[in-house]
């Protein structure tokens, strides 16, 4: 068994009375693609910005990459975690080329790097080389998503963090890109943990499942395991629904 | 480099330049400032904003001038007080001043308007009273000669009789003592009277739209629009003799000189002075140099600068004074809205601030600033400053707050430092509102730095307030507009800059 990437240990996060997270323990191993899975209010894209310092838990502890958040320099490690979010959030006044290399230069890559970097990305993902002078908004949905995966991925991060990326672009689209994703997810070592609320998603690109409820794990495990064993009637009926 | 294409390094090595010669501009012109006014300047002559302290203010210059002294003028201060407190502070080395003046308004004590009661309670102030010139320039009420036989008014007691007359004042004349107030109780007048600019209120009388209004006796404009002065019957108004107020460290060869002309202008000299210039339209310069060389003083060449070179000096001082305040306030103004917008308490705070200073008239602000940086360039750059402080600061702030919190939670996860994310995400986000208040300022600015003549800071002002003194609306153009066209190269030039530093599609459409 690889290392954990991630290890949780009862964490809770509230938010003045409503209580968001409420004593999740989770571990992800390294190199692996697990889903967080859960309805809107889940808790699930706070227990992603739990992972790279964006939220701080108010209790628990929180290790990522081997280090204890409580007492890390954020800021490495961040740079260290990819992160990527719905609808790319590219910065509108950058062309692409920009967008994907700005960190790369401003932690001192050389050109050379930068470039062969950029291009492999860019071929992984499919984006035609002319595309790297265009603003964002001279890019397709589809395009701008690639990019935003191009650039969490520009500095070769162990780590990749997914906030419902792909839900903003069109199903025909969608499935193109998960078809991208899972390229780059296998010729990189990187551990991807990706929130969605669309279970055929999760089970399409993840190897395991994590199950958010108000809160609280309510499942965990293997896709396999849980398709064929859902913990209670909540989660059978959200396969159901689903998947059917 | 960040950018590959010539488009962005274009935008880069600009946007370095910018900055760098934004800088830089500034020190170089504080620089100069400060080298120029320690230059040698020799004795440094004020003058109030009406004709006759222009005039005298010529003469004495001219004076000193022909008697081989270094002479700077400092003309067109706005008002006593401002005069009164560069003369205090050493901005200025004398001006002339009037001893009813003195005593009500400077001295605010029972001492009777003569120069030598005047030289003990002067000198405790570090002042000294030279001779007085020989006429006594007392305020008097004027009407239009028809109308004062119209209404059969010669006295000033008689429009106790008439308080539905309609009544202009200066402003000056209404709050001091020895103006409108002590007036009313002496005479028990009844009538209302509205402030109006000295130098508007004649074309005022002349139209018809006023009766009475204010008036020195030794205007030129009484006689220019036939005007009769009111019989002051109960002897209200003191004595107003004119005398050159100097400072005592004046160089007492410079006083010897200037002393020169005690007792060489009556009152009657003195209307026809101020009557060569107001009607005859003849230079300060001119009608000062042929009053010298009619009373046998060694004449000094007339330098006769064109409206070309007053022109262009005075452009060129505004442009210095709007573009170091600008400068400073976009120094000041970029990184307090960068470290206030995180905070609402905190921009609300600056924001209100502010605009506290911007509802502050302008001239009030001016003036206010005297007391702290004397008279001359310093001040009006500190009122500009604080005036362009408000929209660059409101623009910075809005932009800040509205860019995109996702973009601003990407730029933190990826891991962008605090700098970076300003760098990088905000600062060009905000870039094109940014841009817009530094604009708006910008035209304020200019606009607002017409008013920097009345506290000695020249500018194309200048050639407004003397306009204004003179009641001349040539010359009052002169300043004007060149002062709107310079408004409008600068949105030209800010739309240019714009071009170049914002990307099409961040560009905002429509002109604010």
């Amino acid at each position: 068994m690889n290392p954990a990437a991630v290890r949780l240990a009862d964490v809770s996060k509230r938010y003045g009375t409503t209580t968001v997270l409420d004593g999740v323990s989770l571990e992800v191993e390294s190199q692996r693609t697990v889903a967080i899975v859960g309805e809107s209010g889940s808790g699930k894209s706070t227990l992603l910005q739990l992972l790279n310092g964006l939220v701080r838990a108010d209790s628990g502890t929180v290790e990522v990459l081997g280090e204890d958040l409580a007492a890390t320099d954020m800021l490495g490690l961040r740079r260290r975690i990819g992160y990527a979010v719905q609808g790319s959030a590219l910065f509108p006044h950058l062309d692409l080329r920009t967008n994907v290399c700005l960190l790369a230069q401003l932690v001192g890559w050389s050109a050379e790097r930068i470039e062969e970097r950029l291009q492999r990305l860019m071929a992984l993902m499919e984006l035609d080389p002319e595309l790297a002078q265009r603003y964002p908004h001279e890019l397709s949905g589809g395009q701008q998503q690639r990019a935003g995966l191009c650039r969490a991925m520009m500095l070769e991060p162990p780590l990749l963090l997914l906030d419902e990326p792909f839900s903003a672009v069109d199903p025909i689209t969608r499935v193109g890109i998960h078809e991208h994703f899972q390229r780059l997810a296998a010729s990189e070592p990187v551990t991807v943990i990706l929130v969605t609320h669309d279970l055929r998603e999760a089970v399409a690109l993840s190897s395991a499942l994590v199950i958010l409820r108000a809160g609280r794990i309510v499942q965990q495990g293997s896709c396999d395991e849980v398709v064929a064993a859902p913990a209670d009637a909540w989660i059978e009926r959200l396969l159901e629904t689903q998947l059917a | 480099m960040i950018g590959r294409t010539s488009k962005r390094g274009l935008e880069t090595v600009s946007r370095r330049l910018c900055r760098k010669g934004i800088g830089a501009w500034c020190v170089a012109s504080l620089l100069l400032l400060v080298l120029s006014a320690s230059a040698e300047r020799g004795v440094v002559i004020g003058s109030k904003n009406f004709t006759e302290s222009y005039l005298l203010g010529e003469i004495i210059a001219q004076l000193l001038e022909g008697e081989g002294i270094r002479v700077t003028r400092r003309f067109g201060l706005g008002g006593t007080l401002i005069c009164h407190e560069a003369l205090v502070s050493g901005e200025i080395d004398l001006y002339v001043e009037y001893t009813g003046t003195i005593t009500e308004v400077i001295l605010q004590a029972e001492v009777a308007p003569r120069r030598d009661a005047l030289v003990a309670p002067l000198a405790e102030r570090g002042l000294q009273p030279l001779p007085e010139l020989g006429f006594d320039n007392t305020y008097a009420l004027v009407l239009v000669a028809d109308r004062a036989v119209e209404l059969g008014v010669a006295r000033i007691s008689q429009l106790a009789d008439l308080p539905s007359l309609r009544v202009a004042f200066s402003h000056e004349f209404l709050r001091r003592q020895d103006g409108w107030p002590g007036l009313r109780d002496r005479y028990d007048l009844r009538f209302q009277p509205v402030g109006i600019e000295h130098g508007l209120a004649y074309q005022a009388l002349a139209r018809g739209s006023v009766d009475v209004t204010d008036a020195y006796s030794t205007d030129g404009d009484i006689e220019r629009y036939g005007l009769v002065t009111l019989k002051d019957d109960r002897a209200f108004f003191p004595r107003y003799a004119a005398l050159p107020l100097a400072r005592e460290d004046l160089p007492a060869a410079a006083g010897a000189v200037v002393g020169r002309l005690g007792g060489r202008i009556d009152e009657e000299r003195m209307r026809r002075l101020n009557a060569e210039v107001v009607v005859g339209k003849r230079s300060f310069a001119a009608v000062a140099a042929d009053f010298l060389a009619a009373e046998g003083f060694a004449a000094s060449p007339v330098a006769a600068s064109t409206w070309r070179d007053e022109l262009l000096a005075n452009t060129i001082r505004h442009l210095q004074l709007t573009i170091i305040a600008l400068g400073l306030a976009v120094l000041l103004g970029l990184p307090l809205g960068v470290l206030v917008h995180r905070s609402q308490r905190a921009s609300r705070m600056v924001l209100y601030g502010a605009g506290l200073l911007q509802t502050i008239p302008s001239i009030a602000l001016l003036a206010l600033m005297i007391p702290l940086f004397g008279i001359g360039v310093l001040p009006a750059i500190v009122a500009l400053f604080l005036y362009s402080l408000l929209p660059i600061l409101r623009a910075t702030v809005t932009a800040l707050v509205s860019v995109d919190p996702l973009l601003r939670r990407v730029a933190v996860g990826m891991g962008l430092s605090d700098m970076q994310q300003v760098r990088h995400l905000l600062l060009p986000l905000a870039l094109p509102n940014v841009m817009a208040g530094i604009r708006t300022a910008a035209v304020i600015s200019i606009g607002t730095a017409t008013l920097a003549a009345f506290v000695g800071a020249g500018g194309l002002g200048q050639p407004i307030v003397t306009g204004l003194a003179l009641n001349d609306p040539g010359l009052i153009l002169q300043g004007a507009i060149p002062a709107a066209l310079l408004a409008i190269a600068t949105e030209l030039c800010f739309e240019g800059l714009e071009r170049c530093l914002i990307p099409a599609h961040l560009r905002r459409t429509s002109a604010p």
